[in-house]
């Protein structure tokens, strides 16, 4: 089967950064194939101090091409548990990214899985990963 | 119509500041961008403590903005899409925070979609 569009792009990106008491990490990740294009990310922010813990979390997902859909949703209260995920898909081409973070309890995890598919093709796939922990 | 996501950008941004404890880090892809920052943050002007996405009423952007209870922690993301594509963006915190929608995700937004909203 020919193959009408041949260029398959993933980008990922983490990243991470932290201070005393506070730690912020988040990841993103876009997969595009044949039209279709899928990209996911998550950010979160923590505190710890005498008063306690505050954590922050935001994520976000979007799809286009074909058949395109995207899920997002934040759970918990002081741990906090995001996941973004979209696809898009047109016949046997797709595009994938699924983002999830854990915030709270001193620390940030992000990680985020990508794939893009072609028939024919071998399905391309790339993973990051952003974290930062509040020192001890 | 056009079903393609500009896929040019891929900014990652990290920044902290040890003499006021902050953290803080930008993360970009494609269209979508992620923000977040923690710490002792009260010196700052109260627009400087929060992270914002853009304000926007187009229905193809949408985004959230965290913030906690005592303004030490906010997070937000902001997504855009294609016209006919899916785009959602979802946001929590720890118990007293505030969690903003704007965009296509703002509640009284004519087209608001709460599907994905807490």
């Amino acid at each position: 089967m020919k193959l009408i569009a041949t260029a398959i792009m993933t980008m990922m990106l983490c990243g991470s950064a932290w201070a005393q008491g506070s730690a912020a990490a988040g990841s993103a990740g876009t997969a595009a194939t044949g039209g279709t294009s899928a990209s996911s990310i998550g950010a979160g922010a923590t505190t710890s101090g005498p008063g306690g813990n505050a954590s922050a979390l935001g994520m976000g997902a979007s799809a286009a091409g074909g058949h395109a859909m995207s899920r997002s949703a934040v759970h918990g209260n002081n741990n906090l548990n995001g996941q973004a995920m979209a696809q898009a898909h047109e016949g046997g081409t797709f595009s994938k990214s699924h983002t999830v973070c854990h915030d709270g309890s001193g620390s940030v995890d992000c990680r985020t899985k990508s794939m893009a598919h072609e028939p024919g093709s071998a399905p391309v796939k790339s993973t990051s990963s952003g974290s930062a922990t509040v020192p001890r | 119509m056009t079903h393609r996501i500009a896929l040019a950008g891929l900014v990652l941004t990290l920044a902290s500041g040890p003499a006021l404890a902050q953290a803080s880090v930008d993360v970009t892809a494609g269209n979508l961008h992620g923000s977040a920052q923690a710490g002792a943050l009260q010196r700052q002007a109260p627009s400087q403590r929060l992270a914002k996405g853009p304000r926007t009423d187009d229905c193809n952007s949408r985004g959230v903005t965290v913030r906690s209870g005592n303004g030490s922690s906010s997070a937000s993301a902001s997504v855009s899409t294609s016209p006919g594509g899916s785009s959602v963006v979802a946001g929590g915190g720890s118990p007293g925070s505030r969690t903003e929608y704007f965009g296509c995700n703002r509640p009284d937004h004519p087209q608001n979609d709460n599907r994905s909203q807490r």
